[in-house]
């Protein structure tokens, strides 16, 4: 009797300590902004990419943690000697989740239906330069460019140069269908979406077997989520000052690493008034950029320039504009800016806006502005702001990496219109030798940091919080991805 | 004397006097950082002490004090405005009219009036203006149905029958006899949508729909404070404390004014 309810007491103990020895193989990751669709190749928000970038996407190329290039739906590649042909040698076994086989006829139309006429590709330039691509055989790719472009590579890994099928790619917005190790499963729009892993993936399984991203713009919310165990981290966690608290938990782990996030506070420059140069440049006198990363979370570093100070070929400029509220008020008098005017910052929801944007009110009204604050919902902000260009002035960091060309395209929204940064752009992608492209990214910083067609706050510090069991994840982000199939729980 | 009368008028001036002051002088300006002095503890220099950008949390409560009051006010009279000279003219003119707006103001009860005010504020978009009319909206039918109540109480009085009798026309007769004789149940339904009036200020603060930043507001101060919880606690309690007693403050003073003005109460006591 009593060694029956021993194995009885036994069995009661296995099949409570069960479910804890199984190793979790889910993963809940919050995300601020909520994408306004799913499709990489057919709009510019970043929140596109953290969800579906080599998680249901991939390209030829796929970056790495570290920002280098690594093989992706290419196993491999050669350039010819003069810079312009590129050979890739293409998965065989790579499919779509819907099965249709992943070939060249695949990477003709992806690239193809990028420099369309209809297309509406965030980065049409990265195509630009592609003459032809060509198909000797289902397995092997020929890109032909004009020019040698010495980022080709590179682009060609970003989530707008992802392989995308002709027979779904026009329904990839809803319900995306890519090449990836997850497949999508649902999207509960304003709440969340939902990954599984796909059984036939060409490649290594990942560890995990469902991945959801929660969409949470609210610090407290986000903030109580992560301390209750809702979800298992944020890649970027937008309630900094609870850092202190969860670093003193061990069951957390807090990550501190960089972006490729640009923060500015983007001006429209055929608004005025900030079609006059004194009053931009009286802006960036205003704001004391040393402050507001103080305000915001302490981690960051300003920036003088469209440029991340880490990155190869950066200059410092950060001193041409330095605090200085008598120049401020100065400029501005000469503008003839009378005290008091009003100007409409438009805040979209992360926290570098709108707490960065009462802490920019504040500093403006020392040199005299009166700053509206107009909180805008993501998809509000991509439409009346990026898309239609109704706005004053915005407080947005641009995550793309090497994004010098944003300012030399004839549209984009702050209307930023000088030919003189159009041609040195224009020199600068030409340019073959490394020496004189380096020489050249400087000169293109300069001529922004000379026009400040916006005021360039800081680079936006990485605030990853999760889990301390989860393995794997990104400490920095060369590019705006949540990059989870080498995710891992540890146990 | 009146203990909740005493106690609640004191509060109540008290709140008034705050908002009054602030419009001539807090002791810095509201909305001035100091990013250097931030979190900083009650001290000398802050009373109660500073928020995460080194605003003076004094003065933010002394400035959001008055922008509570403002919105409340407004609400209230908004609500006051349209919805008694409703309520009086239906108990007065009876029949359809008097169905048409009860009936109304029973359709008005049956929607949560605070999402009410969430989605006006929504559609019409976040800000002072549109929270005191959002609020002052749901003041309209409390307002039109106490009136009608207390009114019809009244006409039904032998001195309001003699008016008549001696060829007074309605409207006169509301304003001389119905309208005074029950002011007293009005004045305290004010201080009670006074009340209301600023939590549901507090409340649209909150989720950001409310009095808009850079103008401090009791209710978005609450939410900034939220995340703050841990390192500064205080943050979360000056602008609940605030909320919490020119509520309380008037509804005593409402309690108070009822039990003094009221005769039908008094006999009781």
């Amino acid at each position: 009797m009593a060694k029956h309810i021993g194995a009885s007491a036994f069995a009661i103990l296995l099949a409570l300590t069960g479910p804890a020895l199984a190793a979790k193989d889910t993963l809940s990751l919050g995300m601020v902004l909520e994408p306004p669709h799913l499709d990489p190749t057919a709009g510019a928000a970043a929140a596109i990419r953290e969800v579906v970038y080599a998680n249901i996407f991939e390209g030829l190329t796929r970056i790495d943690a570290k920002g280098e290039v690594q093989p992706g739906l290419a196993e491999s590649w050669t350039v010819s000697p003069d810079g312009l042909t590129y050979t890739f040698k293409l998965r065989a076994n790579a499919a779509f989740h819907d099965g249709t086989k992943f070939d060249c006829g695949i990477v003709k139309f992806s690239y193809e239906r990028a420099v369309a006429a209809d297309s509406v590709n965030a980065q049409k330039g990265f195509f630009e330069p592609i003459v032809s691509t060509a198909c000797p055989d289902p397995a092997t790719a020929v890109v032909t460019l004009k020019r040698p472009t010495g980022l080709f590579l590179f682009n060609m890994g970003m989530g707008d140069a992802a392989m995308v099928a002709p027979n779904t790619a026009a329904t990839n917005k809803a319900n995306p269908v890519g090449t990836g190790p997850f497949v999508f499963k649902r999207w509960v729009k304003g709440d969340r979406v939902e990954l599984e892993r796909n059984a036939s993936y060409w490649g290594k399984a990942p560890a995990l077997r469902a991945v959801t991203f929660r969409f949470i713009a609210d610090p407290s919310a986000a903030a109580a989520a992560v301390f209750a165990g809702d979800i298992d981290g944020f890649a970027n966690f937008p309630a900094p000052e609870t850092l202190d608290r969860l670093r003193g938990d061990k069951n957390f782990a807090v990550v501190i690493g960089t972006t490729e996030g640009k923060t500015i506070l983007a001006l429209n420059n055929t608004r005025k008034p900030f079609t006059d140069i004194r009053v931009r440049r009286a802006l960036a006198h205003a704001i004391d950029r040393k402050m507001l990363i103080e305000a915001l979370s302490g981690y960051g570093a300003p920036i003088g320039s469209h440029f991340i100070p880490t990155d190869p070929g950066a200059v410092d400029l950060v001193g041409v504009y330095p605090p200085d509220l008598a120049k401020a008020k100065a400029l501005l008098a000469e503008a003839g800016i009378a005290p008091g005017t009003e100007i409409t910052i438009k805040l979209p929801p992360p926290g570098y806006a709108r707490r960065g944007g009462e802490v920019i009110a504040a500093m403006l009204e020392q040199v005299g502005l009166r700053a509206k604050l107009v909180p805008v919902e993501w998809a509000q902000w991509l439409d009346q702001v990026f898309k239609n260009s109704d706005f004053d002035a915005t407080i947005i960091s641009h995550v793309e990496p090497h994004d010098l060309d944003i300012y030399a395209r004839d549209k984009y929204y702050f209307n930023y219109n000088s030919d003189a940064y159009r041609s040195l752009y224009k020199s600068y992608v030409e340019a073959t030798d490394p020496a004189k492209q380096l020489d050249l990214v400087g000169q293109l910083q300069r001529k922004l940091t000379d026009d400040l067609p916006n005021v360039f706050l800081y680079a936006l510090p990485k605030i990853g919080v999760w889990n301390a069991k989860l393995k794997g994840m990104w400490t920095n982000s060369p590019i705006a991805a949540n990059d989870v199939t080498g995710v891992s729980w540890a146990e | 004397m009146n203990r909740n009368l005493v106690i609640g008028g004191t509060v109540s001036l008290l709140v008034l006097a705050v908002a009054l002051v602030s419009l001539v002088w807090t002791p810095y300006p509201p909305t001035r950082i100091d990013i250097l002095h931030k979190l900083a503890a009650p001290s000398a220099q802050h009373v109660l002490g500073t928020d995460p950008f080194g605003r003076d949390v004094a003065s933010m409560i002394m400035e959001g004090t008055r922008n509570t009051l403002g919105v409340a006010i407004v609400a209230v009279l908004l609500g006051a405005g349209l919805g008694v000279p409703l309520g009086a003219l239906a108990a007065a003119r009876g029949g359809w009219f008097d169905a048409l707006v009860m009936r109304t103001a029973d359709l008005a009860f049956a929607f949560p009036a605070l999402l009410t005010a969430v989605m006006i504020t929504a559609i019409a978009g976040p800000g002072a203006v549109n929270a005191m009319i959002a609020i002052g909206i749901f003041n309209i039918p409390v307002f039109a149905r106490v009136t009608r109540g207390a009114a019809l109480s009244v006409q039904a009085r032998d001195f309001v029958t003699a008016a008549r009798a001696t060829g007074r026309s309605e409207a006169a007769i509301v304003w001389l006899h119905v309208l005074p004789n029950i002011a007293p149940v009005l004045i305290v339904q004010v201080t009670i949508q006074f009340a209301l009036g600023i939590i549901a200020d507090a409340g649209l603060s909150y989720v950001g729909l409310g009095t808009q930043p850079p103008a401090p507001s009791w209710g978005r101060m609450l939410n900034d404070a939220q995340t703050f919880i841990y390192r500064a606690p205080l943050l979360a309690v000056f602008p609940g404390l605030a909320i919490m007693l020119s509520v309380l403050g008037l509804n005593l003073l409402g309690d108070g004014l009822r039990d003094l003005l009221d005769p039908r109460l008094e006999s009781r006591r």
